[in-house]
């Protein structure tokens, strides 16, 4: 018996169509499937960094010479939460004029003093809270900087004299 | 059976092979949210800030003497506030062990004192000489 040999194109044409199918499937059932955008930490990073960036802004003295207090410093000092707020806020919504910010970052400071071989801690200020946050919200975001005080901090029971205080801001978006 | 049509074999090579071409940018698109992902994490582990902003108040006691009270109380704060809110031991010494006022190295303009910044949060670990300078009088 002859082979008949037509219909090759055929029998190509399936294989080609099931090759295809499977791979599909493969990289359907492969590929990384991110849920919730919220939790890629690509917003989290840019929020951090935008975070660290305004409290170095808030942090940089007018005078260069060295142990010259920063306006955060003086805010510390003096306790002007209000002050800080405002400032802060302001770096926070900084933009270029092009485009349209979503102005919906809130945030929390805490400032950290060592007393001896102990911690305390009393909350500094922090943004208006709106209710839609108290329900839902986005992970909050820590960033944290070194000031340096000439005194103690406005709070009193703390140690006097020149120190180093660990300001904490937890920023998120409502 | 009939025998085979081969008339428009170049329509349908064509078509294949768009078929393959956009298969590959979706391949390609597909990957973009995971690099930006993994492209964040690893920016958002490395504490860069925290040791710029260590670095940079280093810079500025520098110039005190390492054995001070004030650079004592200045150690110890950095070191227990960074232990118990940065997840970070850090710590520095100022001049190694020569404990000299005026700065272990020098020369004609200038006397330069070392410090020696440690941190690790142990994922990143750093340690950097720093030499700062000091304008002779």
């Amino acid at each position: 018996m002859v082979m008949n040999d037509e219909g090759q194109l055929y029998t190509i044409e399936g294989i080609t169509a099931g090759v295809i199918m499977l791979v599909t499937a493969f990289t359907i059932f492969n590929t990384g499937i991110v849920y919730t955008p919220g939790d890629a930490h690509i917003t989290d990073m840019q929020i951090q960094q935008l975070g660290y960036d305004a409290l170095l802004m808030m942090d940089t003295p007018a005078d260069s010479s060295p142990l010259y207090e920063s306006p955060l410093a003086k805010m510390i000092q003096g306790d002007h939460g209000d002050q800080f707020k405002y400032e802060f806020n302001d770096y926070l919504n900084k933009h270029t004029g092009t485009t349209e910010i979503v102005d919906s970052l809130e945030y929390n400071a805490t400032v950290f003093n060592r007393d001896g071989d102990t911690i305390h801690s009393y909350q500094f200020s922090n943004s208006t809270m709106y209710e839609t946050s108290q329900l839902t919200r986005e992970p909050a975001i820590s960033v944290t900087r070194y000031v340096w005080l000439s005194d103690r901090p406005f709070v009193s029971g703390y140690d006097t004299g020149k120190q180093l205080v660990l300001l904490e801001v937890l920023i998120w978006r409502r | 059976m009939e025998a085979l049509n081969d008339d428009g074999q170049w329509i349908v090579m064509m078509g294949f092979l768009v078929a393959i071409g956009m298969f590959m940018l979706a391949v390609v698109v597909s990957q973009a949210p995971l690099v930006g992902q993994t492209t964040a994490e690893s920016v958002m582990e490395f504490p860069k800030n925290e040791v710029q902003d260590l670095r940079g108040k280093l810079v500025s006691m520098g110039s005190n003497s390492p054995t001070s009270t004030l650079q004592e109380r200045f150690r110890e704060d950095m070191a227990l506030l960074s232990m118990s809110r940065n997840n970070a031991i850090a710590t520095y010494s100022i001049d190694g062990g020569n404990m000299t006022a005026a700065g272990t190295y020098e020369d004609i303009f200038y006397t330069y004192h070392e410090i020696d910044i440690h941190y690790n949060n142990g994922v990143t670990e750093y340690d950097e000489a720093l030499l700062l300078p000091e304008r002779r009088p």
